[in-house]
């Protein structure tokens, strides 16, 4: 089950995807879960300056940006212990060795489950 | 003697030379015998010679006695001399004489002489026939010394074919020459006129090798049968005196005889203590197989028998070894591709040689390393080294078969897929050396991995597709307009979606062209004329992402100008034209003939995807201007 918004109300969600309309939804789901959101940015260059340059609690990340993977991103939040929710079609083990059991979602995906992966990610850190 | 008027001369000749002789004392001390018959065949004379060659004194007034003194003749071939025939009668009969007639005399003790008889006519004054004298003696010892030399003549006949036949079986060169001689062999020794060779098969099947005058009939009923199995260890030759007296089974019975066979015999044909096969002599009358024939037959039959394994052992032999150089050809060119390695491991002294081949799949110069198993781990693929030392390690305990694929890493620095099997050799339960191939399968495993990508891919694409397909719906159901027309909207928005999908799959999703997409959606709108869509513009090809996006932004847009512009009226017209310059396609959508337009008052999906998406997904700049005469859109995109 998802956290009651008011308890999640300081988070800030960095959205990398590079579809238009997949983007624009992903950000009305987050924002009806309460979520305060950041983005959507669609290529690597602008998800890198924006972690580099603004503050959030977690990033959802497609992995494939214009045919640009997003793994050099997902190892700079690494290193910056910022928690990510990978997005993708693709299957897990299509992901590097490092990011097999990282978090991820199928797309399509459910917006509940959405929302409640990402409680369920947030929740030890706010605890 | 009573003198029955013999011819003059003698009488003459004696009264002559021997004056005071007693003739009749002469005659009988003659070493020959002597008889006389009157016209009728009845005894008149004979001196004592006569008496000790037949065994017996005959009485003269017997009558019983015509011809001959003699208790019985014989032919020299044994069959019964009648007193009828006997030259005596047949001199009485013609009035010729007849000269060295050879017979046989049983007599009264069962004794038998062979006699040489000579017999001349008698005739009176008148040179009338009156009755005949017969000379004869006994030649008993020259025809036995005579049957001797035939014998011996024979065996040296036998000998001289057996030394013929095994001459030829020594220079024989194929199996059919071997079958030859011994048909010749047989024919000659065995003196039958037909005869034929018999070999079990590999399947223990006895069938007809080679033959002498049988029927193709005769042989397929009779092919099959054998007396002996393979097996049989000291198999004796089998004789059939009479096939009509054997008791054979009544087909078997039949089928020999129609074929004209009264005898027959099956001579076993052994070697290396198995029965191989059988030789079969045949005879148009019943035939007693005497000892030395058998002796004959079993000679020849060991000496054929023999010398056709050896034969087919050598053949055997060849053929392997042909088999084997051909195989080796096959290898060493096998290897002159490049595509084959063969490496030979001496486990006992470990050595461990590679062809260039080899070298050069490994990627290694045979100018500076040395072959070394140690060598080829370092080369492996640390995640597959293990693997492949557990298999090599199996492989010489249990002899389990080894057959793997593993990575090597090359010194180039290339990673390569290899194939690799091997046949070890051993001694007792020790393996003495291990014998492989190398093949290069990099080739391969890659187009796997290829397909294994694209599968991926395609799974990839479809979720994305339904991603699309939700965020679309989000869309179409969320802007507060009644249901029934979001659910019409939603439902043509994903036929467009689909229509531009099956455009790019037509194509195997290499592109599509922006007129066949303009096209698919202003279709059910045009007049029959064709006079209210004008379109104008280069071939091109827009690819997978641009055109999903282009033909849902022109979906809207043409959406639009049904519901509220210039495809509403029947004399809307669209002009839609386009021109590519330096990669930058610009595209002009001109409706005019509408109702008078104004601008909406809220921004729905169209807009939302004309303006936004694009400007997103394809960096496109669009310009929409609610002009009065009719909408004009303005779409300007790198491609």
């Amino acid at each position: 089950m998802p956290r009651e918004p008011a308890s999640l109300n300081n988070a800030t969600i960095l959205i990398v995807e590079d579809e238009f309309l997949l983007a624009t939804m992903l950000a009305e789901d987050l924002k009806a879960a309460g979520f305060a959101t950041l983005g959507p940015v669609m290529s690597l260059a602008n998800a890198m300056r924006a972690v580099a340059e603004e503050s959030f609690s977690l990033a959802v990340l497609d992995v494939n940006l214009a045919g640009e993977m997003v793994y050099p991103l997902a190892d700079e939040l690494a290193a910056r212990a910022i928690p990510f929710l990978f997005l993708t079609g693709y299957g897990a083990s299509h992901l590097p060795d490092r990011f097999r059991n990282a978090p991820r979602l199928s797309k399509p995906y459910d917006p509940a489950l959405l929302t409640s992966e990402i409680a369920k990610i947030l929740s030890p850190v706010r605890r | 003697m009573n003198n029955l008027g013999l011819a003059g001369k003698p009488r003459r000749a004696v009264s002559l030379g021997f004056e005071g002789l007693d003739w009749d004392r002469l005659v009988d001390t003659l070493p020959v015998g002597i008889y006389t018959c009157d016209l009728s065949g009845r005894l008149v004379q004979y001196n004592q010679h006569a008496v000790s060659l037949w065994g017996r004194s005959p009485n003269v007034s017997d009558r019983e006695y015509r011809f001959c003194g003699a208790a019985k003749t014989y032919e020299l071939d044994g069959r019964d001399l009648l007193p009828e025939d006997t030259p005596m009668a047949k001199v009485l009969r013609t009035g010729e004489a007849l000269r060295g007639y050879e017979l046989i005399v049983e007599r009264p003790d069962l004794s038998r002489i062979f006699i040489q008889a000579s017999a001349e006519p008698l005739f009176d004054e008148s040179g009338a026939i009156v009755g005949g004298v017969s000379c004869f003696q006994d030649i008993t010892a020259r025809k036995e010394a005579e049957i001797r030399d035939r014998k011996l003549l024979r065996r040296v006949n036998e000998q001289t074919a057996l030394y013929q036949f095994t001459d030829r079986l020594y220079r024989a060169e194929t199996l059919q020459q071997h079958y030859e001689a011994g048909l010749d062999a047989i024919q000659t020794a065995l003196r039958c006129d037909r005869a034929s060779l018999l070999f079990f098969d590999e399947m223990g099947v006895m069938r007809f090798a080679a033959w002498r005058g049988l029927s193709q009939a005769y042989r397929a009923a009779v092919e099959g049968h054998s007396p002996w199995t393979p097996e049989e260890t000291d198999p004796s030759p089998i004789c059939m005196t009479d096939v009509e007296a054997a008791g054979l089974p009544e087909s078997l019975r039949e089928t020999i005889t129609r074929e004209g066979i009264r005898a027959l015999a099956f001579i076993p044909m052994v070697a290396r203590g198995k029965v191989i096969g059988k030789f079969m002599t045949y005879y148009e009358a019943p035939h007693s197989f005497t000892a030395d024939e058998m002796d004959l037959a079993v000679t020849i039959a060991r000496q054929l028998g023999f010398s056709v394994e050896r034969k087919r052992v050598a053949d055997a032999q060849r053929r392997a070894e042909q088999g084997l150089r051909e195989n080796e050809e096959r290898l060493r060119l096998a290897t002159q591709t490049g595509k084959v390695g063969l490496w030979d491991w001496d486990i006992l002294n470990d050595r461990l040689s590679w062809t260039d081949s080899q070298f050069a799949i490994l990627g290694l110069d045979k100018e500076k390393v040395e072959p070394t198993v140690e060598g080829f781990f370092a080369l492996l693929h640390p995640d597959d080294r293990d693997r492949v030392r557990e298999a090599l390690a199996r492989t010489l305990k249990d002899n389990a078969p080894y057959e793997i694929e593993f990575r090597i890493m090359r010194p180039d620095g290339r990673t390569n897929w290899l194939f690799a099997n091997a046949s070890a050799f051993w001694e007792g339960n020790r393996p003495v050396r291990l014998l492989g191939a190398t093949f290069d399968i990099t080739e391969r495993k890659e187009a796997e991995a290829q397909r294994g990508l694209l599968v991926a891919e395609l799974s990839h694409r479809v979720k994305n597709t339904l991603a699309t397909v939700v965020s679309i719906a989000h869309q179409s159901f969320s802007r507060g307009q009644p249901v029934d027309e979001a659910r019409n909207s939603f439902a043509a928005r994903i036929q467009a979606l689909a229509q531009t999908h099956s455009r790019l799959a037509d194509a195997a999703w290499s592109g599509v062209s922006f007129r066949t997409m303009l096209l698919d959606e202003l279709a059910p709108y045009l007049r029959e004329d064709g006079g209210n869509v004008r379109l104008s513009g280069p071939d091109l090809k827009l690819n997978s992402k641009t055109a999903v996006t282009l033909g849902m932004a022109f979906h809207e847009l043409v959406t639009n100008a049904v519901k509220h512009g210039a495809l509403s009226r029947p004399e809307g017209c669209i002009e839609v034209t386009w021109t590519l310059a330096e990669n930058q396609l610009s595209i002009r959508w001109i409706e005019s003939h509408g109702p008078k337009v104004s601008p909406p008052q809220r921004s729905g999906f169209g807009r939302l995807l004309l303006e936004r998406a694009l400007a997103a997904d394809l960096r496109g700049d669009v310009q929409l201007n609610f002009a009065e005469h009719g909408l004009e859109c303005r779409v300007s995109l790198p491609l």
